[in-house]
């Protein structure tokens, strides 16, 4: 028998876990060592007197405590792991930054060049200037009418001036009136 | 966040409880309902319940706690560490296959906790004389190392003396082998579960506790010197 299998049928013995086919295994070395039966129940004696001493279970002390504490800590790593989630996901696209002005920049260079080079005529040229510097174009189809407007971007207002209208009848309910034209009404003219 | 260190040192323990050697399982006439299992509470967490965590923790702590404090031999210590191993449970627990019983998968992160820390501590104090052994604040006053020095009544001091002696003699043998011991003989749990917690086959299992057995039988035979 090689000392790897008599550790494991000793150790079964121990446990009273020996298989019949075990204990016909061990028998002999058994008959041969016959101090091993002394040392058994000295063993089981130890056990005893382990199991009286160690408990599988002691309840930690502040046992209340240990609970608040632990979910005020589970609570505190997962509001670090959001800090560094969020750090992460702004390192990804963080690099970008320092190369987003100048390639705004560049990519308007390259609209004019392009629009000059292959736009054609001058006229043509001058609907590639940023739309947001164009002034809106308003017209009426009345001669009578004369439209003007008037910008302020830093305010983001656009004032648009009617001269030359008649007089709106003060029978005319302007809210009413809008109302209707916003919502479609066949009919609903100023 | 070793505070408890602090209140520990101002503390005067009362009676350990105990539940399933000593009986104080809080039963009685007024028949609470009966405890979810594991497999229910472990559910409950992975839809989110906080609640379910808690009582998981609660049902568990004590087994923790124990297994830990044996293997450290500190109550501060194991008070922490005990909090560390639900934080990881916490953290695994939506990976948990319900398949896997859930008492040998905390064991298990318990192991990995306690041997973690063992090495952490190993090379902090490589080279170095441990101070823990000097410091007396860092000694729990209710460790049970340190011999009481009041009068007991005749049993109680032979079960001290008892205590004191086998909790010596595992000291002195290795960190395998004790875990192996305390698996076995105080946890009983079955090789093949020991071998699930140690991460280790159950021959190795076998081999631990046959050795175990013997070192602490030679080391208890010889007297309180030994």
């Amino acid at each position: 028998m090689d000392q790897n299998r008599k550790e494991e049928l000793l150790t079964l013995w121990m446990d009273e876990a020996l298989s019949p086919d075990d204990r016909r295994e061990l028998e002999p070395y058994l008959v041969e060592h016959p101090e091993l039966e002394a040392e058994r129940e000295e063993y089981l004696r130890l056990r005893n007197e382990l199991r009286s001493v160690l408990s599988a279970e002691v309840e930690p002390p502040y046992p209340d405590f240990f609970n608040t504490h632990l979910m005020r800590q589970i609570r505190e790593e997962e509001r670090q792991e959001r800090v560094v989630e969020r750090a992460a996901a702004a390192g990804m696209w963080g690099w970008l930054k320092p190369w987003l002005a100048p390639a705004a920049a560049a990519a308007v260079v390259a609209s004019f060049i392009a629009g000059k080079e292959f736009g054609g005529t001058k006229e043509n040229a001058v609907a590639v200037v940023p739309t947001a510097e164009v002034a809106p174009v308003v017209y009426s189809s009345l001669s009578t009418v004369d439209v003007r407007t008037w910008e302020s971007p830093d305010e983001g207002v656009t004032v648009i001036v009617l001269e030359g209208l008649d007089e709106i009848p003060s029978s005319v309910d302007l809210m009413k009136t809008t109302a209707a034209l916003e919502d479609g009404e066949p009919g609903a003219t100023f | 966040m070793n505070f408890y260190r602090q209140l520990a040192s101002k503390l005067v323990k009362g009676p350990v409880p105990r539940d399933a050697d000593g009986g104080d399982t809080g039963g009685g006439p007024g028949a609470e309902p009966p405890e979810p299992s594991d497999r229910v509470l472990v559910q409950r967490c992975q839809k989110g319940e906080a609640h379910a965590f808690d009582a998981l923790v609660t049902k568990h702590r004590g087994r923790v706690y124990a297994m830990i404090r044996n293997m450290v031999k500190n109550d501060a210590d194991a008070w922490d560490l005990s909090q560390d191993v639900f934080i990881k449970v916490w953290k695994a627990l939506p990976k948990f296959e319900a398949r896997a019983q859930f008492s040998t998968w905390l064991y298990r992160i318990t192991h990995n906790v306690v041997y973690d820390w063992m090495r952490k501590r190993k090379l902090e104090t490589a080279g170095e004389l441990d101070d823990s052994l000097l410091d007396g604040e860092r000694i729990a006053a209710g460790a049970r190392a340190t011999p009481s020095q009041e009068a007991r009544p005749d049993r109680a001091l032979e079960n001290e003396e008892l205590r004191l002696r086998i909790e010596g003699a595992l000291e002195k043998i290795s960190p395998e082998h004790r875990e192996a011991i305390l698996l076995r003989e105080v946890n009983g749990m079955e090789y093949k579960e020991i071998a699930e917690v140690m991460e280790c086959s159950i021959g190795t299992v076998m081999s631990r506790l046959f050795y175990a057995r013997k070192k602490l039988q030679t080391l208890l035979s010889n007297g309180p010197e030994s």
